[in-house]
């Protein structure tokens, strides 16, 4: 009886797992391989697996476009962004999930209504800000305006996380003579790393694959960024199948390298702040 | 110790984004555009050290990087450089097509339009940029210039001119859009233009037409135009649609247009039709799964040698040739805002921007833009070059010669609806149409409704 | 503690944030509301209408068909997607073998730019050699339908693009999960209590919070989903895919900020409601005092 439910919950577990590794693999496995094939094959045998190597639409597309500039300014403006965005909000949140204070809950609506204000009826004010401050087709504009567009998301995400600090630690801390600084650095920070990891992750891809904005306050290839190479492509390479899903898979392969990489170092981080005490 | 640390760097924080912000007053310079030009000016004059100031502008434009009309634009813009050698010059910036409009309305808004700009919005020029002065008037420019003056249209000359001011430059060339077909698919026993639709019909067996249905579902709209022309009354409703958009498309000859582009779009559409941009039905056209695609002269350009890597199945670009539509009909439209400078620019750079224009429509540059990307002329005498040079492009003499004094010239169908309706609604009703869900009634009385509200106050 | 130190530090944890709110998104919301009273071109100065943009809106079959979708995009994005994203997380707490790498592969989909993403969905679909169809074709040879285009698989297609894409959620409540002291599963275990009911009767009421956050999130984007429509089927076949944010656009190309605005404002009114309910149904206000 306990053997049948352990196999039914093993059968269960590793069901879900396979579903959600091929929801999540499966489509970008298919336009990797689709840019190999021919025009002719992507057309007519969409089961086929390409039948030769050829990167040469890669080639072109690659020799066409400066895809080393337009990536790092994508990764530069998402990490600066990124870090003084989660600092900010680090603050912000610790405040709002421990201590009662005047004007509390309107802070956290006003914090909350800027998840819901539309980006494309921001833009008007926006652009005018950034034109006033001489910042129009500078990287600076693009880190200012993505300052702003993970707030709600990480006020959430932190004030949930500080809230499962138990407040035992906090007044063991307090007798203990320790300061609110101190209380917030060496209890509450160390707690919530893994919270700040996923709030991070998420401004970080939100930052990274930001369109809108990088179109209208942008204009040289100096200050491009990747989501907006792609808005290129589209018009240039769809006349060919191979060469569009070429041109699709190195926009993507970047950002799952970068995700990949950060990937390792969100293990360690979580794995070492020991978080599960 | 630590605490002070942390007070100052919060502190810091604040003062940082304070700074960024509160820089507004005193660097709030209108002018920043000429300062960025003033700028690139000095990298360029480093290396010759020359006296002369020499103007730069810096305009966006999609016609650039790999985009199709760069191909001709970015030389001309080369051969204005070389030109001006030392006096102007012009960088363009790419930006995407899809996000010209948007990018020129903010830039409006903001004061802050580049020296030139091709085209705007017919509702947001009329109601925006005209009433508020956005535009430089070229009226006395043109006068003081009576040669380049001479070659603009009278047509597009009238309608840029509005209250004896010119709002934007006119157009000299006019590009009648006819069809494409596949030589080897498909033999018609006349030329198109002199078969009714009903006998193309006849005569075209299993071939299939390159529709879709994305975007303005461009030549499918243009088919519909061709249709909606041999409806009694249609060639009226179109000219005057054009100067005053219309919401009402429930009249007899819209319902008879929209039954016969049904039966198109479900018996002799490509299968791809559905769905399919303007990319994929000049691919079902260039890989022979459609036999005809209605599109303008500037197509050519996919069916010369240098633009074999778009061909697939076969296809060559001999087996394209070029008419006009059934009925001889071909469509154009003179009724346009095309090329126009804001007003409140700097001197040199409006005479920079000036002379560009002028320099685009000299017969050297009017020539070659019509043996890259087809049309006609009528105010300008042909030079022996160009006579010979255009005899040997085969596609472009056929398309010129398909177009003679009977052709019935009218504007397109979309020209007539609400910008909204024209390249969105449209569009998007179309698959409905396609499978049977709507009826040509319904189809017309929907989008009449969608028309009324855009149009609304 | 609670003396004008503490306030000072309150205040000032809280500055920056502050900032940021008055620089982007108080003149904006501001904005939005006052001019979704009026008609207002984005140019020239706006004209008050009173309501009349609101009654437009209502009156338009677009607009009810948006408010339509968006209800069952809402309860698919609570029940369905946060509910997939929730059993996701109790199974990578397990720590089965190769969680790790789910978790990794599951996050992959959300690191790709949108327009990318549905891209490759356009393709996927596709009537004529997307891999669907052809996979459908294989045991039935006839089978042509263009999933974007045609109701009612319209709806569901674009739902497709984002129903199991629920990894934020996921990341959420295996934060708190983890957050979870091992003391209490210890004592529950010792107690006799099953994986199911310790999953049930603990780890559930420990994470509602983190739920709650995952319904509001994704309820929310539901609201703003802009980019996923507007790169498949654009709000078509007729107005069937029709979502609040491709009406505020397209009355932005119109030049309509007045009903544009409207739109915002309406969004931001259900964006509250959402934020009230889900609150009020999981309580999450109860924060432990200090």
């Amino acid at each position: 009886m306990n053997l049948i439910k352990k196999i039914l919950s093993k059968v269960f577990i590793y069901t879900v797992m396979l579903f959600t590794v091929t929801v999540s693999l499966f489509p970008i496995i298919w336009v990797v391989s689709s840019s190999f094939k021919t025009n002719g094959q992507i057309l007519t045998q969409p089961f086929g697996l390409p039948t030769a190597l050829d990167f040469s639409p890669y080639v072109k597309v690659f020799t066409q476009y400066n895809f080393t500039v337009y990536t790092l300014n994508s990764l530069f403006i998402a990490v600066v962004a990124t870090l003084f965005a989660l600092m900010i909000y680090a603050l912000a949140a610790y405040v709002l999930a421990k201590f009662n204070f005047k004007g509390k809950s309107l802070f956290f609506i006003l914090f909350t209504l800027t998840l819901l204000v539309p980006g494309h009826t921001k833009a008007q004010p926006i652009f005018s800000l950034i034109l006033n401050l001489n910042l129009y087709d500078t990287r600076l504009a693009l880190i200012l305006v993505y300052l702003s567009n993970g707030m709600a998301l990480s006020i959430f995400i932190l004030k949930a996380a500080y809230q499962t600090v138990p407040k035992e630690m906090s007044e063991a801390a307090l007798i203990d003579g320790a300061s609110f600084w101190q209380i917030f650095s060496r209890i509450h920070v160390p707690l919530v790393k893994s919270g700040l990891v996923t709030a991070g992750i998420l401004m970080f891809l939100g930052n990274w694959n930001e369109y809108f904005y990088a179109m209208l306050l942008t204009s040289s290839k100096a200050t491009r960024t990747l989501p907006l190479a792609l808005g290129f492509f589209t018009e240039t390479f769809s006349y060919n199948y191979t060469e569009m899903f070429a041109a699709l898979t190195i926009v993507i392969i970047p950002s799952i390298i970068i995700y990949t990489l950060a990937q390792e170092q969100i293990q360690k981080s979580v794995a070492s702040s020991g978080v599960k005490g | 110790m630590k605490k002070i640390l942390t007070v100052a760097l919060i502190i810091l924080l604040c003062a940082s984004i304070l700074i960024g912000c509160t820089e507004t007053t005193d660097n709030s310079d209108p002018t920043q555009t000429k300062e960025k030009a003033t700028e690139t000016k000095k990298e360029a004059t480093e290396k010759p050290a020359e006296p002369v100031e020499e103007i730069v502008i810096t305009i966006p434009h999609y016609k650039s990087g790999q985009n199709v009309g760069g191909v001709f634009f970015l030389p001309q813009v080369e051969r204005f450089n070389e030109m001006y050698d030392g006096k102007y010059e012009l960088v363009i910036e790419e930006i995407p097509q899809d996000s010209y409009q948007t990018k020129i309305q903010q830039l409006a808004q903001q004061g802050k339009l580049p020296a030139l700009i091709e085209g705007a919005d017919k509702n947001w020029f009329e109601d925006i940029a005209i009433p508020n002065d956005m535009y430089y008037d070229l009226s006395t420019w043109l006068d003081e210039n009576p040669e380049l003056k001479a070659r603009t249209l009278v047509d597009s000359l009238g309608y840029n001119t509005i209250d004896g001011k010119v709002v934007a430059f006119p157009l000299t060339v006019v590009r009648p859009i006819g069809l494409f077909y596949n030589n080897e698919l498909f033999t018609p026993s006349k030329p198109i233009g002199e078969l009714s639709m009903d006998e193309l019909l006849a005569e075209f067996g299993d071939n299939k037409f390159a529709f879709m249905t994305v975007e303005n579902a461009w030549t499918t709209s243009l088919m519909l135009t061709a249709i909606f022309a041999q409806q009694d009354g249609g060639p009226e409703i179109l000219k005057e649609g054009v100067l005053n958009q219309k919401s009402d498309y429930t009249s007899k000859p819209f319902i008879d247009a929209f039954t016969i582009i049904q039966n198109l779009l479900q018996n002799y559409a490509s299968s791809n039709t559905v769905g399919a941009a303007y990319a994929d039905a000049a691919n079902s056209f260039m890989s022979q799964s459609a036999a005809i695609i209605a599109n303008g002269p500037w197509m050519v350009g996919d069916f010369a040698a240098e633009s074999s890597d778009k061909w697939s199945n076969g296809f060559t670009g001999e087996m394209a040739t070029g008419g006009v539509y059934p009925g001889n009909i071909a469509i154009a439209n003179t009724f346009s805002y095309n090329w126009w400078i804001p007003s409140g620019l700097p001197e040199g750079e409006t005479e920079a921007a000036l002379a560009f224009l002028a320099f685009m429509n000299t017969p050297e540059e009017l020539e070659a833009y019509m043996l890259a990307e087809g049309g006609t002329a009528p105010n300008l005498t042909p030079s022996d070059e160009y006579v010979t040079a255009l005899s040997e492009k085969r596609l472009l003499s056929e398309l010129s010669l398909a177009v003679n004094s009977d052709t019935i010239i009218i504007p397109m169908i979309l020209d007539i609806m609400p910008g909204s309706v024209a390249n969105e609604e449209f569009g998007k009703l179309l698959p409905k149409l396609i499978d049977g869900s709507v009826t040509p009634e319904e189809f017309a009385t929907i989008l009449s409704d969608k028309a009324v509200a855009a149009l609304a106050e | 503690m609670r003396n004008r130190k503490t306030k000072l530090w309150i205040y000032l944890f809280l500055l920056p944030a502050i900032i940021i709110f008055l620089v982007f998104f108080l003149v904006p919301i501001i904005t939005i509301f006052i001019t979704s009273f009026t008609k207002w071109d984005g140019f020239n100065s706006p004209i008050f209408v009173g309501f009349k943009n609101f009654i437009n809106l209502f009156g338009k079959a677009e607009f009810l068909i948006s408010l339509k979708n968006l209800l069952y995009w809402s309860l698919i994005a609570a029940f369905l997607h946060v509910g997939y994203g929730a059993i996701v997380a109790f199974i990578l707490y397990r720590k089965p073998f190769g969680w790790r790498f789910t978790r990794s592969v599951f996050m992959i989909p959300n690191v790709i730019a949108v327009a990318a993403w549905a891209m490759i969905y356009r393709f996927f679909f596709n009537n004529d050699f997307g891999f669907l169809n052809n996979l459908i074709r294989i045991f039935n040879p006839e089978f042509n339908i263009p999933w974007f285009y045609n109701s009612p698989y319209a709806f569901w297609a674009v739902t497709l693009t984002w129903l199991f894409y629920s990894v934020f959620v996921t990341l959420v409540i295996l934060t708190d999960l983890m957050a979870i002291p091992d003391e209490i599963h210890e004592a529950a275990r010792i107690d006799g209590a099953s994986a199911l009911r310790i999953t049930f009767k603990i780890d559930l009421p420990m994470i509602k919070n983190a739920i709650g956050t995952g319904i509001i999130l994704s309820i929310t984007s539901r609201i703003a989903m802009f980019e996923a429509i507007a790169l498949t089927t654009r709000g078509g076949p007729g107005d069937d895919t029709m979502n609040i944010p491709l009406i505020l656009v397209s009355s932005i190309t119109d030049m309509k900020y007045g009903v544009a605005n409207a739109a915002s404002v309406i969004m931001i009114i259900l964006g509250i409601l959402t934020l009230i309910i889900v609150e009020l149904i999981f309580k999450m206000r109860k924060v432990e005092k200090f």
